[in-house]
């Protein structure tokens, strides 16, 4: 094979390559939760604080990244399908967790009182100056245990 | 027997005055950026907003999370949070300000009560005087539910669009809110 059949060979090797990467990415879903490995493990009262005495500075440390948090349940609800469950943090603020679309089918587990350690994606700590309080939020979450 | 009366009175004055305040933790704000010639839809929905509203003084608060916004592509979310609103710096936006026509709103009487809001919002860190119009619904003696849709330039929170993108990304977002209220007594 001549030099210039090789070059030409490689050069559309690289494009080919070029544009399925490309392809690939362009069309990339967000991968589940349960892929990912938690950066940090926490109970749910310890992050609740953590982030109820600074949360610029926690939000810093932990936004985008995914957080394995165990705690109980204070509230679960379904709304069309969108399952949420909010873990008991300190006094005044709570553990959000939205949980990834499809995971309807163990929503009936998630029962108030009941102790579950879950992952999930750490967004901000949301508030609001006219409610006392707040909740972290984490979202597209997955169950990892279900204590009871 | 005075003792009792007292507390009932007590009691029923804070069970009023916890009813005029209505909040959502799952507030549902959803933009769409797609410019008019544009292959692909670009636009996201975020399920976790909190909104207070306070039919008393008609004070109204929002707020979002940016990370919270979800994109069909994750490579759209992706530039959105790292090249866009730059999450990581600005990980809230929010909104304070007032139903300006509050007082049109009757509690006592159910239906669809057109509002006008206005009032500050801030995005990207930087913060903007905004108004819209929108709706409440009243039912059984509490705001139940509430919409609005609007649009706000990218240019005026300082979001840059590079031009390689401008056949795809609109300069401008139409933002659209729709919430469902619950008494802030109630939890």
């Amino acid at each position: 094979m001549s030099r210039t059949a090789i070059i030409i060979l490689v050069v559309l090797a690289a494009i080919i390559a070029g544009v399925l990467y490309g392809i690939r990415e362009f069309t990339r879903t967000r991968e589940s939760t349960s892929e990912i490995e938690a950066v940090a493990a926490f109970q749910a009262d310890s992050l609740a604080i953590k982030f109820e005495e600074n949360d610029s500075m926690a939000t810093v440390e932990f936004g985008g990244k995914v957080l394995q948090v165990e705690g109980v349940i204070e509230e679960a609800t379904n709304d069309n399908g969108v399952i949420r469950v909010r873990l008991r943090g300190s006094d005044m603020s709570g553990i959000m967790c939205q949980f990834e679309p499809g995971d309807t089918a163990i929503a009936n587990k998630y029962i108030p009182g009941a102790t579950v350690c879950l992952k999930g994606q750490c967004n901000a700590y949301q508030k609001v100056e006219m409610l006392p309080g707040g909740d972290l939020l984490l979202s597209n979450c997955v169950l990892t245990e279900y204590k009871k | 027997m005075k003792k009792i009366l007292f507390a009932i009175v007590l009691l029923t004055a804070f069970a009023a005055s916890g009813q005029t305040k209505f909040f959502t933790k799952k507030g549902k704000v959803s933009f769409d950026a797609t410019a008019a010639k544009s292959p692909e839809q670009i636009r996201a929905i975020n399920e976790n907003a909190i909104s207070v509203i306070d039919i008393n003084s008609g004070a109204m608060e929002f707020m979002v999370s940016m990370t919270a916004f979800n994109f069909e592509k994750a490579l759209m979310q992706e530039h959105f949070n790292e090249n866009y609103v730059e999450s990581e710096k600005y990980p809230k936006a929010n909104f304070k300000g007032t139903v300006t026509n509050i007082k049109e709103v009757n509690l006592s009487k159910d239906g669809v009560y057109p509002v006008n809001v206005k009032g500050n919002m801030t995005l990207h860190g930087v913060t903007k005087e905004v108004t819209a119009t929108g709706s409440l619904t009243t039912k059984g003696g509490s705001i139940v539910s509430g919409k609005s849709e609007f649009k706000i330039l990218f240019s005026d929170f300082n979001i840059e669009i590079p031009k390689v993108v401008t056949d795809k990304l609109a300069n401008e977002a139409k933002i659209k809110v729709d919430v469902n209220y619950e008494p802030v007594a109630a939890k």
